[in-house]
């Protein structure tokens, strides 16, 4: 894969794993979706990095997978996350709030938004 | 060029099956990978646009994430540099025994000379053979410089191979190798056995070699053994 080095990218590779079981939080959800998803929340992750979390996730049995014939076509594999995947998501997103709020505090203090 | 869905998915499958992934397993991510390039294409993005234009480091990456990816545990190789280690120390050792065998340093000798009457007088002088005392200080030396430079074989290669799980294996292997030492130097000795009482007059053309190659042989495959059992077979996916 080519290595994204903008800011935005190297952000979401710290908290991809967190998105996509996020995404498929909501309703069970194959890999293209995910990917459309995330381009219109504004997070590209076109250099098919999420394979390789997708993968992740599965070792760590955070996901569970359900494979479903399309039309005619290729069976897509659909995600949902596990029972671990959810207390995970809930954690992280626990700890991604904590942790927005403290770069918040450095790089936008109220004194700043004062003047 | 830009590369068709059928282009990803065989140079997938291609570095799939290089990496040494299951058959099935490869083939369920192909398709998981064509359906949602066909659904990309569908949507007019091509597959560069959708996966970035490397899908050889892609399809790698998504290998190794998911944990196909055989790790190799270098068994030869560590048999090789035991082996390596070894060879050293005991030819060291072979000839400290044949110094002590062949009383190569004993000043014991016979002498002839022959009385006025025509007689033979033979003079026996017995000294102690000092290969004896050589023999059982060298010994324990081959043995010392043999788990040191074992070691070191064995760790050089693991790490010039970048091999997984190193430590593990040179903890075992330190606290192993006495005990492979033994084992190879006993064989040695039941060697020597063998040689002096069926063997016979063709003794040191069987000893030297095969009690070399026992030594080496049994030191090779105790390196092997313990680095078989601290780095066992991970192929296992999900």
């Amino acid at each position: 894969m080519e290595e994204t080095s903008t800011p935005r990218a190297q952000w979401l590779r710290g908290v991809l794993d967190m998105c996509l079981l996020a995404l498929m939080a909501e309703a069970p959800v194959y890999g293209y979706e995910m990917t459309v998803r995330l381009a219109k929340a504004g997070l590209d992750v076109a250099d098919g990095s999420i394979y390789p979390a997708l993968a992740r996730l599965r070792k760590r049995e955070l996901v569970t997978v359900e494979r479903r014939s399309g039309d005619g076509g290729p069976a897509r594999t659909y995600y949902t996350p596990s029972e671990a995947g959810m207390r995970m998501l809930r954690s992280s997103s626990r700890d991604w709030g904590e942790f927005a709020a403290s770069i918040h505090t450095i790089i936008d203090p109220p004194a700043r938004e004062e003047s | 060029m830009t590369p068709t869905v059928d282009d990803a998915i065989h140079t997938a499958m291609e570095t799939w099956r290089r990496l040494g992934v299951e058959q099935a397993t490869a083939e369920e991510m192909a398709e998981e990978l064509a359906a949602d390039l066909t659904a990309a294409s569908s949507d007019g993005r091509s597959v560069a646009d959708y996966m970035g234009g490397d899908v050889e480091a892609l399809a790698t990456s998504w290998a190794d994430e998911r944990g196909l990816v055989p790790v190799r545990r270098h068994l030869k190789e560590t048999a090789v540099a035991a082996a390596q280690g070894v060879t050293l120390p005991a030819l060291a050792a072979l000839a400290f025994w044949y110094v002590n065998w062949s009383h190569l340093l004993d000043p014991s000798g016979t002498s002839m000379t022959t009385t006025l009457d025509g007689n033979a007088e033979w003079e026996i002088r017995r000294f102690p053979n000092p290969g004896v005392p050589l023999m059982w200080v060298g010994l324990p030396l081959c043995v010392v410089a043999a788990f040191f430079l074992i070691r070191r074989a064995v760790r050089g290669t693991l790490q010039h191979h970048h091999a997984p799980v190193i430590e593990a294996t040179m903890q075992a292997l330190t606290k192993t190798l006495p005990v492979i030492l033994a084992a190879a130097a006993l064989l040695a000795v039941g060697i020597g056995y063998f040689g002096d009482y069926l063997v016979g007059y063709f003794q040191l053309l069987f000893t030297i070699p095969m009690a070399l190659a026992g030594m080496i042989g049994a030191v090779a495959a105790g390196a092997a053994w313990v680095r078989n059992r601290t780095c066992p077979p991970e192929t296992a996916g999900s």
